[in-house]
Order: C-alpha cells, then sequence, then structure tokens
C-alpha cells in the first residue's frame, strides 16, 4: 500500500470536487469531518472498513451463487465450478478481514459492527455502490477495481516494459469499465480506505497509547475457532514454504487477534495485501491477492465462448419488499413461494448476523477456557453459512415471477438487513430474539412444505429434505433456548 | 459327464456373515434400518424385517413372522418362591447363509427344492462342512498348539452341528470350547431355499484349570474380592502351557518373539493390576480365551461325479450395542473400495455419488453422538489433567514424546455442539448444496501430520488402523471430491475400466451387501467397524499378510514374519525380519510431522525419537495398498525391502540409496475368489481375521476407548445439553447413570473394570437404540433426540 498525499484534517468541499488522478483512477477520501475527535474518527473509519468487508463479501457471494455449473459439457462444469470456487474464496477471505476489523475494534473499545451502510459519511469511502448483480465482465471488471492497489497502472506498465508481459485487455477493460466513476464520486478503491486507517491509527498524537486495550485479546475472534482450515498448511520438514495448492484451493482467511498499536497495524497491512497486492505473474504466487484473483477470472470469463449460458438469470438487487417499499433500482420477487424462500434466506441470513454479534459480547460473559453457550453460538453462524449456501442454491433454482421459467428469470438471494442489527441489553431478551427469528422461520418451513401453489414448480425433493431437516434443527434450536433461559438471571448476563 | 443345464454354478450369499454372541436361548429377529424422511436428524428407526423361527431338533423353518418388537436382550426373572437372581441375556446374532445357484441365461436364483428335484437332486445331495478357529492365543504365544480349532465333518443332515473347539494345550483331549453351532436348514415347501445357519457361542470366557492355591498364589490372598476366574466347567486350559503367565518373564528375548507382540500390545486379560501401560508394562496373561472364532462354511452339490462347490466366510463377534447406528468407516467401506477400486468409477451416476457423500456425514453426526468431543479433544476434566485419559491427542503426546496439545480450541469442542454442524452440513447437502468441506478431509497419506493444520482434518478424534488418526478410504474421500469437482486421489487420473470388470465388480458388490432372508441388519459388514486397531468383529489388517506370494506380512506394518514359498514360484532370499517400504510406487509408510517448536504455526518437523529417529509410522493397508488391488492383481509388481533385517526398527525408503534396498518382484494375489466376493482363502486361513483381537473380548471395552470407534463402543451416552450451553450425560462406562460423566479412569470404581465385564458383560453392556438407554424398541419415545 501507499499513503495517499491527501491530508485528512483538512476541510474540504464536496467529494466530486476532488481531483482525479488520472495515473492511480483514484479520487481522494473526504477529510476528517470538523469537530470529530481522532479516537472517534478511526472508529468510525473502522464502521466503515467493516461495512465494506461485508458489503464486498455479499456482493462477491451473490456474484458467486449467480454461476451456474449445472450445464455445459463436464468440463466447462468444472471450469464454471472453479470461477465459484474463486469467488467465494474471496469472500471467505473479506470474512477473515471483516473480523480482524472488529478485533481493531475491541481493542480500541469501540463498538462492533456488522452492519451495512446506515452511516453518514461512508458513501464516499465505499469502492462503488452496493449493487447485488450476476457475473459479467463488467461486474469482474469492477471488482478487479475495488482489490486494485495504488499504483496498479503505473505497475503494469513497468511489467509491459518486459517483452514477455503485454497488455492485457482485461486491464483495458477495467479501465473502461470504471471510466468516469471515479470522476463522478462513486469509486474508491479498498486500499485508500485502510491507508487512511492506518496512517491515524499509526500516530499516537492522534490515538495515544491509553486507547489500545490489550485486555481485550482473549475474548477477540481467533483463526483457531474462526479460519475453518482455511489457510496454508505449514511448510513440510525443512523447507520454508507451504505445499503448492492448485490455485482454485488455496485459500488464507486472516483472523488476527491485536494487542498493541504495533500488531494492529501489522494487520491492517496484511488485509490490505491480501486484498490488492499486484502480483501481475499469479502462476509464481503461493497466495494470489483479490485483485490477481479477480484479473485472472475476468480473463478466464471473457476468454469463455458464451459466458452467459454459465449465469443464472438471476435479477439485480432482489428484493422482498412491497411495492411501495422497494428500492430504487430493486427487482421484487413476485413469485409467492420463491418470495418464501427469499424471505427464509433474509432471515436466516439475520439470524448469522445476530450470532455473530452475540458471539462477541459472550466472550465477555462467559468462562473462555471451556464449552458453552459462546462456543454454541459460533457453531451456529456457522450453521446459518451453510443454510445460506443451500437457500442461495435452491432460489437460482425457482421462478422469479409467475409465468416465466426460472431459466429466463430466477429468483436470488436478496441479502436484506432487517430493520436493526443491534442486539436487545439484557441477555434473556437476547436468546429471546433468536428464539423470535427461529420460531418465523419454522412457520415458513411449514409453510413451503404444506402449501399448495399451482403457479410455481413443486417442491422439489431436495428441497423438502432441506427443510424438514431445517426443521429439526431449528425445533432443537428453539427447546436449546428454552433451556439457556432458564439458567439466566431475568436481567443481566451469564454467570462466569 | 456334463453338468447339467439348470445347475451351473453355486454361491453362498452372504459371502461374510457376522454373528454376535449371546446367551439368549431365542436369537435376534431380524430387521432393518430406516431414516424417518420426517425426522432426517434422528437416528434411523429400527424396522423388524422377516424373521425364521428353527425348530432345533428338524431344522425346520416352522414360523416366518416380522416382529414388531425388536428386543436385544432378555431378562431372565426367577420362580416367585425362588431365590434365584434375574439374569440378563443378550440375543446371539445368528446369521443364515443362502445357496444360490447360476442357471441357464446366467441368472442367479436361491438354490431350492424344487431345483433339486428338476435335476433329480434331494437336499441330502447338498452337503456342508464348517471350519472355524480362535487364534488369538497362537498369535501371542506363536504356538500352533494355542490354536482352538473346529471342524464338522461333511454332513447333509438336519440337526445341530456344534463347533468344539479343541486346542492342544488344553487340560486334555476331551475338553472343547462351544465357539458356536451351524444347521443345515431342512427345506420344506413353505421354504424351500437351501440354507445354513450359523449360531455363535454365548460368550462365555474359558481360563486354566487351576485350584485355589495356585490362585491365590498367582492373584495373591484376597483374590476372591477382586478377581473373576472361570468357573470349573470352563476352566479347560493346561496352566503348565505358555498362555498362563505368558508375558511374566516377557518370554523369549530374540527380536523375532519381540515381534510377535500385537498393536495395540498386550491385549489379554492380565493379571492385576491393569492396564498394563499404567503398571510398568507388566503383563502377565491370565490365560484366558473366549468363545469368538472366524472360519468358513463350505457347501457342496454332488450331482453324480461333478461336484459345485462353495464357500463363505463366518465370523462372530461381540454384540452391536449401537444396532442403528453405522460407523464412519466399515468394513464394508473397505470391501467396497477393494471391489470398485480408490476411484469413484466413471460410470457411476452423480447422483449416486451424491448420495454416498451424503450417507458418509449422516454417518459422520451418528459417531460423534457418542463422543464426548471436550474429553477426546484433550481438554481437562474437571480440572484434572487430559493426560490422564485416553484420547488420541494424550496417545499422540505418548507416541512422539511430546507435550500434549488439545485439537481445537478447548470452549469449541462440545458433541452436541459439532452434532449439530455436522447435522447442519447435512441439511444443507439435502438441499442441494455442493460440499464445500473437501479441503479439510484427511488423505490416508496425511494420518502422522500432528501439526494442528493436520489433527484438526475429519474425521477428528479418531484413530485409523494404521494408530494414526483416522482417514475414510479413498473411495469415500472421492465420493465427497466428486461432488466437488475437484480432482480424485491417488493419482492424476482415473483409469478406465473394460465391460467385464465393471460387471465383475457390479456382481461382487452386490454379493457383499446381499440382505439374506431371516438376517439382523447387524449380521453385515455395514454394521462392523472399519479400519480399526484391532477391530471388534474382525482385524481387517489381517487380510494384507499374504497379499504378495512368497511373504507373510505383520498384520499391522511392513514386517515380514515368515516366508511361504510357492510351489514353482521364484526362490527367494529370506525376507524374515526385513521390511517392505515400497510397491511400485507407493511408500507404505508416511512420517510422523509436528509444529515446530521455532515456528509452530508454518514450520513443520519430523518427530523423530530414540528407536524411530525417521518418526516413520507405516501405513494401514487398506488404503496404502488399493490402487496396486485396484490395477495390478495377479501381476507381479516391484517390492522393495530393507537390505537387512531391521526387527524393530522403522526404515525409510531412500531412491538414491540402492545398496540398502532389496528390490524383489512379486505377485499380488487376488483379493477374492473366483467370481464370488468371499475374502480369499490363501489371505487368511481360519482364525486368523479375528487373531489380532483381544482374548478375551471383553479386554477391547475396558482398554480401548470409544475413539477407536465410536458409534460400536459409545462413549457419551443420555447426552443432553446443559443450562450453560455445553452437553452433559454419562460415560457409558458408568456403573451407575448420574448424568455427570465420569472419565475414564482404570482406578475409579465408578466404572466397570475388568472384572466386571468378565464376570456380567451381558448386564453392564447396555444397548443404545435411538439414542437412548434401553434393550428394545418398544419402548421408543416418537422422535426428538437433545441438540444444540
Amino acid at each position: 500500500m501507499t499513503e495517499e498525499s491527501q491530508p485528512e484534517d483538512e476541510t474540504h468541499g464536496p467529494a466530486a470536487q476532488v481531483p482525479l488522478d488520472w495515473v492511480t483512477l483514484q479520487r481522494p477520501l473526504p477529510p476528517k469531518p470538523q469537530g470529530m475527535g481522532w479516537r472517534d474518527y478511526l472508529i468510525m473509519l473502522l464502521h466503515i472498513g467493516a461495512e465494506l468487508e461485508h458489503s464486498l463479501m455479499v456482493q462477491y457471494l451473490y456474484a458467486a451463487y449467480s454461476l451456474n455449473d449445472q450445464t455445459g459439457t463436464p468440463e466447462q462444469r468444472r471450469q464454471v465450478g472453479e470461477w465459484r470456487n474463486r469467488l467465494l474464496t474471496v469472500a471467505k477471505e473479506e470474512m477473515g478481514h471483516l473480523l480482524t476489523v472488529q478485533n481493531l475494534l475491541c481493542l480500541i473499545g469501540g463498538p462492533i459492527c456488522f452492519d451495512r451502510s446506515h452511516f453518514p459519511a461512508d458513501t464516499d469511502f465505499l469502492p462503488f455502490p452496493f449493487r447485488l448483480a450476476p457475473v459479467s465482465a463488467q461486474l469482474l471488471a469492477w471488482y478487479v477495481y475495488a482489490e486494485a492497489p495504488y499504483d496498479w497502472q503505473l505497475l503494469f506498465r513497468e511489467h509491459s516494459q518486459d517483452p514477455s508481459v503485454t497488455l492485457r485487455e482485461d486491464i483495458r477493460m477495467v479501465v473502461q469499465s470504471v471510466g468516469d466513476a471515479p470522476v463522478t464520486g462513486h469509486a474508491h478503491t479498498v486500499g485508500q480506505l485502510y491507508d487512511r486507517i492506518i496512517k491515524v491509527l499509526a500516530d499516537p498524537s492522534q490515538i495515544p497509547d491509553t486507547v489500545f486495550r490489550p485486555d481485550t485479546y482473549a475474548h477477540q475472534a481467533s483463526w483457531d475457532e474462526w479460519g475453518r482450515g482455511y489457510r496454508p498448511p505449514p511448510a513440510r520438514p525443512g523447507e520454508t514454504e507451504p505445499p503448492a495448492v492448485p490455485i482454485a484451493e488455496r485459500s488464507n482467511v486472516i483472523v488476527l487477534r491485536l494487542a498493541t498499536r504495533t500488531e494492529a497495524i501489522a494487520a491492517l497491512r496484511q488485509i490490505g495485501k491480501q486484498g490488492e497486492a499486484a502480483h501481475l505473474r499469479a502462476a509464481n504466487d503461493q497466495e494470489p491477492s483479490h485483485f490477481v484473483r479477480f484479473l485472472s477470472l475476468l480473463d478466464a470469463f471473457r476468454q469463455a465462448a458464451s459466458e452467459q449460458a454459465f449465469v443464472y438469470k438471476v435479477p439485480v438487487n432482489p428484493s422482498t419488499l412491497g411495492t411501495h417499499d422497494q428500492p430504487e433500482g430493486s427487482t421484487r420477487i413476485e413469485q409467492q413461494t420463491s418470495w418464501l424462500w427469499a424471505t427464509l434466506f433474509n432471515l436466516r441470513y439475520r439470524a448469522l448476523l445476530a450470532y455473530l454479534t452475540h458471539s462477541f459480547r459472550l466472550a465477555r460473559l462467559v468462562d473462555p477456557r471451556e464449552p458453552n453457550v459462546r462456543g454454541a453460538v459460533m457453531h451456529k453462524v456457522f450453521g446459518e453459512m451453510y443454510n445460506l449456501k443451500a437457500l442461495a442454491g435452491i432460489l437460482v433454482r425457482r421462478p422469479l415471477r409467475d409465468g416465466v421459467p426460472a431459466e429466463d428469470a430466477c429468483a436470488a438471494p436478496p441479502f436484506e438487513l432487517p430493520y436493526t442489527l443491534a442486539l436487545p441489553t439484557d441477555e434473556p431478551d437476547c436468546w429471546q430474539q433468536h428464539q423470535d427469528i427461529l420460531m418465523s422461520s419454522l412457520a415458513i418451513c411449514d409453510t413451503l412444505l404444506t402449501r399448495d401453489d399451482p403457479l410455481a414448480p413443486a417442491l422439489t425433493i431436495d428441497e423438502a429434505n432441506y427443510l424438514r431437516a431445517l426443521r429439526q434443527l431449528d425445533q432443537r434450536s428453539v427447546a436449546w433456548i428454552d433451556l439457556i433461559k432458564g439458567g439466566l438471571p431475568r436481567t443481566g448476563g451469564h454467570c462466569t | 459327464m456334463s453338468i447339467p443345464m439348470r445347475i451351473r454354478a453355486l454361491r453362498i450369499l452372504p459371502p461374510l456373515a457376522i454373528g454376535r454372541l449371546g446367551s439368549g436361548a431365542e436369537p435376534l429377529v431380524a430387521y432393518e434400518i430406516e431414516a424417518d424422511p420426517e425426522h432426517p436428524l434422528d437416528i434411523p428407526r429400527i424396522k423388524g424385517a422377516v424373521t425364521f423361527r428353527v425348530d432345533g431338533e428338524t431344522g425346520e423353518i416352522v414360523d416366518a413372522f416380522i416382529p414388531e418388537v425388536v428386543s436385544f436382550k432378555e431378562v431372565r426373572t426367577p420362580e416367585a418362591d425362588t431365590d434365584g437372581e434375574t439374569t440378563e441375556h443378550i440375543r446371539p446374532v445368528a446369521p443364515f447363509l443362502e445357496v444360490w445357484t447360476q442357471v441357464e441365461g446366467d441368472q442367479w436364483v436361491p438354490l431350492t427344492l424344487e431345483i433339486l428335484l428338476e435335476e433329480g437332486l434331494t437336499p441330502a445331495d447338498v452337503t456342508w462342512q464348517v471350519t472355524v478357529a480362535n487364534r488369538k492365543v497362537a498369535r501371542r504365544t506363536a504356538n500352533p498348539d494355542d490354536a482352538v480349532s473346529a471342524q464338522t465333518p461333511w454332513f447333509s443332515t438336519h440337526g445341530a452341528q456344534p463347533l468344539r473347539g479343541h486346542c492342544r494345550n488344553f487340560v486334555d483331549a476331551e475338553v472343547s470350547i462351544a465357539l458356536g453351532q451351524v444347521q443345515y436348514i431342512k427345506p420344506t415347501a413353505c421354504h424351500p431355499e437351501i440354507r445354513l445357519r450359523f449360531t455363535p457361542a454365548p460368550g462365555k470366557i474359558y481360563g486354566p484349570r487351576l485350584d485355589s492355591s495356585e490362585l491365590q498364589e498367582l492373584y495373591g490372598a484376597s483374590w476372591q474380592q477382586s478377581v473373576w476366574t472361570p468357573p470349573p466347567e470352563q476352566a479347560v486350559y493346561d496352566p503348565g502351557k505358555d498362555w498362563l503367565q505368558f508375558g511374566k518373564d516377557d518370554g523369549d528375548p530374540s527380536e523375532q518373539f519381540a515381534a510377535l507382540q500385537t498393536l495395540p500390545p498386550s491385549l489379554y486379560a492380565i493379571v492385576p493390576p491393569g492396564p498394563c501401560w499404567l503398571n510398568d508394562n507388566i503383563a502377565v496373561s491370565r490365560g484366558y480365551l473366549d468363545d469368538t472364532c472366524d472360519g468358513v462354511v463350505e457347501v457342496r452339490l454332488h450331482m453324480g461325479s461333478v461336484v459345485l462347490e462353495a464357500a463363505a466366510r463366518i465370523c462372530s463377534g461381540p454384540p452391536a450395542v449401537l444396532p442403528d447406528t453405522v460407523f464412519l468407516r466399515t468394513l464394508a467401506d473397505d470391501l467396497d473400495q477393494v471391489i470398485h477400486g480408490p476411484w469413484v468409477p466413471t460410470e457411476e451416476h452423480a447422483e449416486e455419488t451424491r448420495e454416498r457423500a451424503l450417507d458418509i456425514v449422516r454417518r459422520a453426526f451418528d459417531t460423534v453422538r457418542f463422543l464426548n468431543v471436550a474429553v477426546m479433544n484433550g481438554n481437562p476434566v474437571n480440572g484434572r489433567d487430559p493426560l490422564d485419559f485416553d484420547t488420541m491427542p494424550a496417545e499422540e503426546a505418548f507416541d512422539v514424546y511430546r507435550m500434549m496439545r488439545p485439537i481445537v480450541p478447548e470452549r469449541t469442542a462440545d458433541s452436541l455442539m459439532i452434532m449439530a454442524l455436522h447435522q447442519q452440513v447435512y441439511a444443507a447437502l439435502q438441499g442441494g448444496a455442493s460440499p464445500w468441506f473437501a479441503h479439510a478431509l484427511r488423505l490416508p497419506t496425511e494420518v502422522g501430520d500432528f501439526t494442528d493444520h493436520g489433527r484438526r482434518k475429519m474425521p477428528a478424534m479418531m484413530c485409523g488402523a494404521d494408530g494414526g488418526y483416522l482417514a475414510l478410504t479413498y473411495r469415500q474421500i472421492n465420493a465427497i471430491l466428486r461432488c466437488s469437482g475437484l480432482p480424485l486421489h491417488p493419482g492424476p487420473e482415473v483409469p478406465e475400466t473394460n465391460p467385464q470388470q465393471r460387471l465383475i465388480a457390479r456382481n461382487r458388490h452386490a454379493q457383499i451387501h446381499h440382505v439374506a432372508a431371516g438376517n439382523p441388519f447387524a449380521s453385515r459388514p455395514e454394521m462392523s467397524v472399519g479400519n480399526c486397531t484391532p477391530g471388534l468383529e474382525m482385524d481387517f489388517r489381517a487380510v494384507w499378510r499374504r497379499l504378495f506370494e512368497g511373504i507373510v506380512l505383520r498384520e499391522y506394518d511392513s514386517l515380514v514374519m515368515e516366508m511361504e514359498p510357492i510351489e514353482g514360484g521364484p526362490a527367494l532370499p529370506d525376507l524374515v525380519g526385513h521390511r517392505l517400504l515400497r510397491v511400485d510406487d507407493t511408500n507404505l509408510y508416511t512420517q510422523m510431522i509436528g509444529p515446530s517448536p521455532y515456528n509452530p504455526r508454518t514450520r513443520t518437523t519430523v518427530l523423530g525419537f530414540t528407536g524411530n529417529p525417521d518418526g516413520v509410522l507405516p501405513l494401514e493397508w487398506s488404503n496404502a495398498l488399493a490402487q496396486i488391488l485396484n490395477q495390478r492383481v495377479g501381476q507381479s509388481v516391484d517390492c522393495y525391502f530393507t537390505k537387512t533385517p531391521v526387527w524393530s526398527t522403522q526404515a525409510l525408503f531412500d531412491v538414491a540409496d540402492a545398496q540398502n534396498t532389496l528390490k524383489l518382484s512379486l505377485r499380488v494375489r487376488p483379493f477374492f475368489e473366483d467370481g464370488s466376493a468371499m475374502i480369499s482363502r490363501t489371505l487368511a486361513k481360519p482364525g486368523e481375521l479375528t487373531q489380532g483381537l483381544c482374548s478375551p473380548w471383553q479386554n477391547d471395552y475396558r482398554e480401548c476407548s470409544c475413539y477407536y470407534w465410536a458409534s460400536a463402543r459409545p462413549d457419551f451416552v443420555n447426552v443432553k445439553p446443559n443450562s450453560a450451553g455445553a452437553s452433559e450425560g454419562d460415560n457409558w462406562m458408568q456403573k451407575e447413570r448420574t448424568g455427570d460423566y465420569v472419565p475414564d479412569d482404570y482406578r475409579d470404581a465408578r466404572l466397570l473394570n475388568y472384572d466386571d465385564l468378565f464376570r456380567a458383560w451381558e448386564h453392564y453392556l447396555r444397548f443404545q437404540i435411538g439414542g437412548v438407554e434401553r434393550d428394545r424398541t418398544a419402548d421408543a419415545p416418537p422422535t426428538g433426540n437433545a441438540s444444540t
């Protein structure tokens, strides 16, 4: 990463007036608002960082789920499956970034954040407007830009002096795709935000040592718990590099716990490197950055014939909201059974975020050395990830509207946020909230299993099996939560 | 005379039937297990199947019925006016073996009375002979006179034929061990099929004939209070022979004798205190034997001068205390790999592969259900040092002389949590999601990877036949890889098979999985733990000992124990004491590696130690030889041995060091007999497939923890969540059910000890049905297992 030259503490006018650096295609970020303290500002930036990681993760997931590996020749299916794995790998790694940002928030005593949007000053920090869209060359070009390093064009030009490297069409396409967006104030690279965060964090005059709370270390998320094996294996005896793994199978979920300023800066640099490192010779690199992964994906996608055949006809920004509430630019899932599935998806997404938030709170409330509710809630986060995966797969095989087959227009995971992600103050109420979500989910499962919708394709055996299994899991969870609630005081938290 | 057109060949199905011990008067009824579609996460339901009641005198089937209740135990209460005690008797699993015949059109049909009559034959033209043995003691003492063998004459009558096991080292030639019985079922108009029933022994323990003064000398003055000894009618072994007090002076000091040790070592009843590894490795044998066996059933059909023959294998083992739960890796999985090879056949339909992948996940959570994950992970138990408990992390620490480390963070290790997570995976796969966890599966070559990266792979916390962490078969792993769209292992490409090979494979598969009428599910290889150390029903490792012509290997590693010259075959040098290191391009070992102290996360080091400086871990044969067995049967392969005997030292293969390697070309023997799915008699003689097991088998339940076979020897039962969110329940080996798990401790009187099991194993070994402790199905609640 290269630090931008723009000073943060100066007052500037509207973002669009800031001159664009045509070499980097980057426009400087807005400065720190006047009247805001440095610690507060850092927390705000980290919240924006969390939102950004969350947003990117969801968009990458959506793109991955839009790929159809059930059609074409076996080789084509394998190829599409690999594309999807690459997208999913980046999404998983974004999850690691998200958790590391939460750890940093813990370290400086800020509130954790699993929300998206709702920030007063974040719009100008996001790489591009949040948009759930099917995979296309255009979309991938934007992803390349979002993860691009500061000097990626310069770097490419340097490499292009090497006769073995020629100017790639995909690079041109990225430039063309983002085009005027930075000029009009709608595009930034991710690295810019992290540069800003590091700069603030690194300055003891702005963030003094007293801000840091190393005592939170034990409560922070760790790779051991959250990494799920997603990192390179250790090197074999006598060697220094991990064994080679095919690019499609490589992933490295970085979840770092932090006790000091130095560790925090190093963590952010590591995250930044994973996103934007400009290894243009990806084949020689054991851990390609997101930038490189997207670049190679764009390249592969553009080379594949009839690329659209491998993409489900998913809508842009699917929505379950009513006609009157529907956000601009969204597409309503009209088919009633599909709508139920999409609503179920939203519920499970909400459950995931609620469990995730709760796991951070519980880390402070219960004994960290032994299995208890905190571990259970953490496992439930993963369970909900699996639910999202299954439900997304079901949604893209269901029609978007009546009378139009799914092959022509299908539903898709809406990833809609609930009205709030805030947890109730008291523990019993938190558990009650989890239970409420489960009860709503159970009701939808029952409806889907029993309703007769002549306008929808019949429930497949797979879908019915999934719903029955999910229902059983939820019934057990409801009973389990009753037990947990029974052991709690009416107000307050767990006894340690 | 030519063979009549109608009957061309015979076959006994199933080719392998498992009997299970029990002293119940009535054998266990037939049952199947089936998933409840409305409650797919519940343990499969036990459902009665067609059961035959056989008249013991006439051998006729006098009744065929479908039981509504499946009861695994008989409880006998004394007459009202007597002062006898209530006794419990487990119903034996007594499988039927059916004779099938190939008729015109190459169809295989059951051989029946009608077919016999059409050919001018009668049931008396069918003759049987059964040969079984218990070689457990002979395996240890290396004295063939310690083998207990039984052989019936050729018979065609329908009365029960006892399997009387005689042994040269019994007190006299008259005494014997009852190894069970066989009965040629008399075909009738209602039940015209030709079949034989094997009823295993009741599960008695036999021992030396000692008087009270000798017992006192052996066990001490107060022996009667703590030591169970066989009653006089079971005191059959000559106390002057090797087995009694075997191990007292470590016997023959030679390396050859030391090499006779089993893995795990000292698997026999010893003079207290036990176990030996906590008591200075002193393992003095009490001289006990059990009444298990394995062997061969042969049938002949006499058609004038032509005699058609067929054979099958039988074995007897402990009861299936989890009769509705299938272990993660079973004997059937290993046999399927032999039949189909390690890969997924290219012609296998994607939906079939997906079903197999789903079944693996289902079995995973059914296995986790009975593991105390927190304890098996190496968590402290009530503040006690986890090194005191028998777990894989503890074993690993002992084996490589390193500090013990839990496998996953302690706070994430909980049975119900992990089970629910597996069930969530299962639900997602049911919904059509492709498996995403292939990277987390342990490859068979990674069983010695003791880094966190390696130890956390799946299956976790369990042990395989090589003593390393359990791996699935390649065939199982490849089912998941294929569903994930990833390349298969081992090797870059799946070899093509021709139609004839595919037909043979399909036929053998059908035979292995044949459901014989009247047989309980527990009699099938699907219910036998696979790839274990040593196993419960069978020590499958023994089957590989003679795979290469001319040599006999030790069942658990690559040491050549004997030479068996092949008539007309090449003259081989004496390889006894040498180690087979490599076959063609496949090394038969891996190296144990662990985290480097210098950088535990990114660097590794070989876990060498005195006696094994290279940290060599021989691999279990079933996976290591899977490719060879699929591609090279009947062909010669390059076998690389150590140049010299290395009895007690492990060795590495170094391709550049030809001076220390002996390369020989040996032929790979067929695994199955011609056309059938019967394990070749050349590979294992009667008694050899069980000879590596515990003597008596009850020791297995006391000595081996559940990490060997959680869904056959449960650990954690009556499990439910507590209000802290974690799991609580009982140790299956706990005498009283309190809900407060008692960690395994040989000195803790709250747990069963060896003599409790010797005395009353049928009382203490409690069945778990539907995840609930009971011995019959009728009391089952409708649904629901506790979970998070």
